[in-house]
């Protein structure tokens, strides 16, 4: 039987991205129905995708949320619709520009392969990472890699990775334990792998932003590190409480 | 003297307290991490303030007060305005975006 695939496209102002996203997702052909969710924008985005729609014979949806609540939100409402349309798998892209849609046929193999596993996520740090960052974000990037190997037992190299498919089982998990409005990273992975969920990562790349700004400035980066040492000491903290499984 | 060492062993109390309060509300999805942000800030400062007393010091010379403890009042009050004003901006955001989601609703039920 084959798994039914959907690409969920979190998209927030980006106008000028989209046509080249879509020119690029459209010519794969992915045997997997396309669905962005539209937070809010105040750019031409939803006119944009709404054009496509009309254009693509592959199946495009799209959600619109009535204004901005959030990637972790936008995400929350794909997992949400895949579970009420049966999806098998929800993968995530980013619709900057900076995930190229042909590894998206990578993540689809490591599902089909292995019914197992519930979260394949392509890392900028497997094999032979040609990933340029900051000093300050790779030393950031670090920390959280290492934290997460270390706390999980497992080699985990990319925890902010925004390129990742979800089994529509962790897809339910997270729904039910409540997936975070901003910056889902570190601590999702912690807790699934906690409950159970198999993680497997992919070596991959990703492309310098072409237009656009990115949603990380300063106070969203002290933000982001709070949340996350935050949500990580609870994880632990649980864990140890309950003496491994959260469950 | 004596009055201040009791205050600072109860505002070090307080702080824990806080600093326990806010993680432990978070992990019982009572309170968003976003506005926990805020009261851990504030417990750390706390703490910092009352175990460091040459900041409170520095800062009490600096407002022309006699006592320590006035200085750790007026701050807290100070911090506690500035709360209440982002409380009053973050309830204006939501009234807005209820009345959005009543209309958005009414006319998709009208449809």
């Amino acid at each position: 039987m084959t798994n039914k695939f959907l690409i969920a496209i979190p998209c927030y102002n980006e106008e000028q991205n989209l046509d080249l996203l879509l020119s690029e997702l459209l010519e794969l052909n992915l045997k997997a129905d396309i669905l962005f969710v539209e937070d809010g924008s105040i750019d031409r985005s939803a006119e944009i995708i709404n054009k496509s729609m009309q254009n693509s014979v592959q199946p495009i949806s799209l959600l619109k949320h009535c204004f901005n609540l959030g990637p972790g939100v936008a995400m929350e409402t794909a997992f949400k619709y895949a579970i009420s349309n049966d999806y098998d798998y929800v993968i995530q892209l980013d619709s900057d520009g900076q995930h190229d849609p042909r590894a998206i046929t990578q993540i689809m193999n490591v599902f089909n392969q292995d019914k197992t596993i519930d979260i394949a996520i392509i890392s900028r740090f497997l094999g032979q990472p040609s990933y340029k960052m900051s000093l300050l974000r790779k030393i950031g990037h670090w920390l959280y890699s290492t934290l997460a190997s270390i706390i999980s037992g497992q080699k985990i190299t990319d925890t902010t990775s925004g390129f990742r498919g979800f089994s529509i089982k962790s897809c339910k998990f997270l729904i039910a334990t409540g997936y975070p409005d901003f910056f889902p990273d570190i601590d999702i992975i912690l807790l699934l792998h906690f409950n159970g969920f198999k993680i497997k990562e992919i070596p991959g790349t990703m492309r310098p932003r072409k237009h656009g700004k990115s949603m990380y400035n300063f106070s969203r980066v002290i933000f982001h590190v709070f949340r996350s040492f935050l949500s990580l000491s609870i994880i632990v903290w649980r864990v140890l409480s309950k003496k491994g499984r959260l469950k | 003297m004596s009055t201040f060492i009791n205050i600072r062993f109860f505002a070090i109390l307080l702080s824990f307290f806080l600093l326990f309060i806010s993680i432990y509300a978070v992990a019982k999805k009572k309170l968003l991490e976003e506005f926990s942000f805020l009261w851990v800030f504030a417990a750390l400062c706390l703490l910092i303030f009352t175990v460091f007393t040459n900041f409170l010091e520095w800062i009490t010379k600096a407002l022309n007060v006699s006592f320590l403890g006035y200085t750790l009042l007026f701050l807290g009050m100070t911090f506690l305005i500035f709360v209440i004003f982002h409380l009053s901006i973050i309830i204006s955001e939501l009234k807005i975006k209820t009345k959005k989601l009543a209309q958005e609703i009414a006319l998709l039920s009208k449809q």
